[in-house]
């Protein structure tokens, strides 16, 4: 009990770390639920291509790490709209069950694709700030303090996306009315695909910020997890998203670190922690933690 | 309780959000009459009926079925005690064919589970032949019997907003709510409908009827409830009903 | 007196010939496969008699997952967990302590069973929010076989799992295990049949429809759906303790998200609603890598990963699964069906028949 109190510390610095991580994630599956009632089963994906896409362009390609990223963001978020409109576009309407399996299908050729193409276990993607830093009881590296800023100014931006420009009206609207958002001339699937390509980004960034390692198969732990946080924002608005975020994130590492440290159970067990919250917020409190929330209808 | 009396409700009150949308609703359902409940849009039909059958629980009142309380009761045992409704939105079973949906209507009162079902016992068989041939004869009734084995889907509207209604008397109910069942409807299916639910009443069978057809509530209902914004503001026979100033001006305000 | 007793049997003949249709123009061709298979050659014919073996096996849970999902309408991402009990209980329970084969295979089925009881409660969850549990579920699975290193052997699994062998019967040879597969098959697929043409499958289909009306209708929906989603997890476990047995090894990794995702494949490719079509589903998961990885020894010089089919199994599946979902949403049996009454029935009407009401009254009140 005493080692795991004293870890507790360094728990909570890696904590905040996967945090940024499934806040990112978070907000990415709320944007696109409550503008387009899907929930996108293939988001985590965005997170391994981005990763993986930084990757090769600075590593193989040898590009400066700005520019790799600024890439592979580009290049996820046109994934986002391709799959938006090769996928979701010819589905609309056709129920919630065909929309789940075409995600999923989606998800399942990504990653297949991504597996051809980065064969390997493990991609190591550049650190935007290499170094360790040191705290009385804890240590992390100087990435942990971008991952912060990235998600302390993305969080912000969607913000003021959401509330303040006619972009994020739009898609306010279409989360509570579509009928009538058309009705009053927003073009609900430019919308959508907004929504999509926003998700796309928000994915990708996800992704470049939980390096330092990638592989093809990344995003199915990271888009469980995403949606557990989600969920409990209740899949609606930022401030939602970041609760959830931080929930999981802290959640899964402390419990994780009594689980091995005090219980002795094995560090595997550490996926199952986010899988179970997820099993227990949907069927305890469904509507999430914060606010009304979202439930569906039969 | 009187003994003529199969339904009484008391007091009974649901809010969505501190509106109401039923406010102390009171009244009695004499067996066998059929009774109309009308109204402006937005006046607590629906959630009155909707409240009756267990799809919502209410806030305060009850009502009671023949000296059982089926307030809190769970939707799926209403059929089993002889209540049983139609929707306002025609809600078939569209995948079905329209002799499959009525046999779903004789569900409670027949038994037979999954083992008996999956090894087809010749006891399964035999109910199997009962429930085709019950809901046969309620297709009949209603005239859907050359369309049994249609897609209840591929069906007209009109003939789709029967099939419910024979569906619903499949289950062999002592009290059935329509709720608007002539909404949708042309004259001469309206008219034929009132001939049916005569028909029905004259079995026996109490109806509790919500509806927005004048012409039909005043040919074939004994008796007007009148709700606006949720609260019952006339009650009577349709000629009193009729000419009830309240009642007169819930309308017209509804109307401007 | 000969004359009615003949004309019984007729009646009969026409009764069974109606309803198992399907079974009696399939069955014979799936249990003679093996003689079928014979004149293509005999590494072509083992082979075929091999992967039929595990069409069977995968057959047995997508018929259960159908259920489930095609018929009751509840959508299941983790069904691969009650394979993976199923193979786990008998398999340990089998190398352990010497447990007959059709023991454990029981007691998994059983276990499965329970385990789909304890995890009724999720079925309260709709549309993407059931999906998402469903997929923890196999997920949690997943990470127990590969944690419980004690119980499961962790990454390296459980090997030498004794054949199947039926009161002292041993099953070894690949055809006598066919004929058990598939005998079992076929008549789990019948039980499953009789069960959607009845009253319960009324009721399931009912509810999937519309919920609120199949409730008033007396529809106890939260107890349907425990006991078809029980009934799909029990099938599942009986395929996975099989499974185990003909397999002869088993790991973490035969039971993971993928198989999920294959019997839902299988389920929705093949047809939902549709007994056979969990058949059809079934055939296309276990043969596509072979046929597959026949075209590039046909085709010559191709770069390596297309040799091997693995490489870009979920290209194939994912690519499968959307175009489905856009093309054919009800699967290749029943879009195929569906495809067909439309013509027949478009051809009625040019002749000028009302197909309604050239049916005869006997016909109509006795059926299909």
């Amino acid at each position: 009990m005493g080692a795991f109190f004293s870890n507790l510390p360094q728990y909570l610095v890696n904590g905040i770390g996967s945090s940024c991580v499934y806040i990112l994630m978070a907000m990415g599956f709320s944007l696109v639920y409550s503008s387009t009632g899907i929930i996108n089963f293939a988001q985590g994906e965005f997170a391994a291509i981005s990763a993986l896409v930084a990757y090769t362009l600075s590593m193989d390609l040898g590009l400066p790490l700005l520019l790799a990223v600024a890439g592979a963001l580009a290049l996820t978020g046109f994934v986002g709209l391709l799959l938006e409109r090769a996928v979701i576009r010819p589905l609309q309407g056709k129920g919630t069950l065909t929309a789940i399996i075409a995600t999923i299908g989606a998800s399942i050729f990504l990653k297949a694709g991504a597996r051809i193409i980065w064969p390997e276990e493990a991609y190591k993607v550049p650190e935007f700030t290499q170094g360790q830093l040191n705290l009385p009881k804890a240590s992390f590296n100087a990435q942990l303090l971008w991952m912060l800023g990235l998600t302390a100014f993305t969080v912000a931006a969607m913000y003021l996306l959401m509330n303040g420009t006619k972009l994020g009206k739009g898609l306010r609207a279409c989360a509570i009315n579509p009928e009538a958002a058309r009705l009053v001339g927003i073009d609900v699937s430019l919308m959508s695909m907004a929504a999509f390509a926003i998700a796309a980004l928000l994915g990708g960034l996800a992704g470049l910020v939980s390096a330092p390692f990638a592989n093809y198969g990344m995003g199915l732990y990271l888009g469980i997890k995403g949606f557990t946080a989600a969920v409990i924002g209740g899949l609606g608005d930022v401030y939602g998203a970041v609760l959830g975020g931080i929930t999981v994130g802290l959640l899964e590492e402390v419990v994780a670190g009594f689980l091995s440290v005090v219980l002795g159970v094995s560090s595997g067990y550490k996926d199952a922690v986010a899988v179970i919250l997820l099993i227990s917020v949907l069927l305890f409190r469904p509507q999430g933690l914060v606010g009304k929330g979202l439930v569906e209808k039969v | 309780m009187e003994n003529d009396v199969i339904l009484s409700v008391e007091s009974l009150t649901k809010a969505f959000g501190g509106l109401y949308a039923l406010k102390d609703v009171t009244f009695l359902v004499k067996k066998g009459a059929i009774k109309a409940v009308i109204g402006p849009n937005g006046a607590g039909k629906t959630t009155l009926f909707d409240v009756l059958t267990g799809l919502q629980p209410p806030d305060r009142g009850r009502a009671v079925f023949l000296d059982r309380e089926i307030t809190c009761m769970p939707a799926h045992q209403l059929a089993g005690i002889g209540i049983s409704r139609t929707f306002q939105t025609v809600r078939i079973f569209p995948g079905m064919t329209v002799l499959e949906n009525v046999m779903v209507g004789l569900h409670h009162r027949t038994g037979c589970g999954f083992l008996k079902a999956a090894l087809k016992l010749p006891s399964e068989r035999k109910e199997e032949k009962f429930i085709r041939e019950e809901a046969f004869s309620y297709l009949e009734m209603v005239g859907l019997e050359l369309m049994a084995h249609f897609p209840a889907g591929s069906l007209p509207f009109g003939r789709q907003r029967l099939l419910e209604l024979a569906r619903a008397l499949a289950s062999r109910p002592k009290l059935l709510l329509l709720d608007e069942p002539a909404s949708g409807l042309n004259t001469y299916e309206t008219e034929e409908l009132g001939e049916i639910l005569r028909e029905i009443a004259g079995q026996g069978i109490t109806i509790l009827l919500v509806e927005h057809d004048m012409g039909l509530v005043m040919r074939i209902s004994h008796e007007v409830l009148v709700l606006d914004y949720g609260e019952v503001i006339a009650e009577g026979t349709p000629l009193e009903v009729k000419d009830d100033p309240r009642v007169i001006e819930a309308y017209l305000g509804s109307e401007i | 007196m000969v004359k009615r007793g003949f004309l019984a049997t007729r009646g009969i003949a026409r009764r069974v010939w109606r309803n198992y249709k399907a079974f009696l123009l399939f069955s014979p061709f799936v249990l003679l496969l093996p003689l079928w298979a014979e004149p293509l050659g005999r590494s072509i014919s083992l082979n075929i008699v091999y992967l039929m073996r595990m069409v069977g096996i995968f057959t047995l849970t997508a018929v259960g997952l159908n259920l489930l999902m095609g018929y009751a309408g509840q959508a299941s991402l983790g069904h691969g967990a009650f394979m993976g009990i199923g193979a786990y209980v008998s398999a340990i329970l089998s190398t352990r302590w010497g447990w007959p084969a059709w023991a454990g295979i029981l007691l998994g089925t059983l276990l499965a069973a329970f385990v789909g009881y304890l995890l009724a409660p999720i079925l309260r969850l709709r549309g993407h929010y059931l999906a998402m549990a469903t997929l923890g579920v196999g997920i949690a699975a997943f990470i127990f076989f590969r944690e419980m290193t004690g119980l499961t052997g962790g990454n390296v699994g459980i090997r030498e799992i004794p054949k199947l062998n039926l009161f002292g019967l041993e099953i070894s040879s690949k055809k006598a295990e066919f004929y058990f597969v598939w005998l079992l098959v076929i008549l789990v697929l019948l039980l499953c049949q009789n069960l959607v043409r009845s009253r319960v499958g009324r009721a399931i289909r009912a509810f999937h429809q519309s919920e609120v009306a199949a409730r008033i209708m007396g529809v106890d929906v939260a107890s349907y759906k425990m006991k078809v989603f029980m009934l799909s997890a029990a099938l599942g476990g009986l395929a996975g303790g099989i499974y185990s047995h003909l397999q002869g090894y088993i790991n973490p990794s035969q039971f993971s998200v993928m198989l999920s995702i294959q019997l839902v494949v299988m389920v929705v490719v093949g047809g939902m609603e549709s007994i056979w079509g969990s058949v059809a589903g079934a055939s296309l998961v276990v043969f596509l890598p072979s046929l597959v990885e026949a075209l590039p020894k046909w085709m010559g010089n191709v770069p390596a990963w297309v040799r091997q089919y693995s490489n870009y199994e979920g290209l194939v599946f994912g690519a499968i699964l959307v175009l489905t979902m856009i093309f054919l949403p009800k699967g290749i049996t029943t879009s195929t069906v569906e495809f067909y009454r439309r013509k027949t029935r478009k051809a009625a009407e040019l002749m000028g028949e009302e197909e309604p009401v050239s049916i005869p009254e006997e016909e109509v009140r006795n059926g299909k």
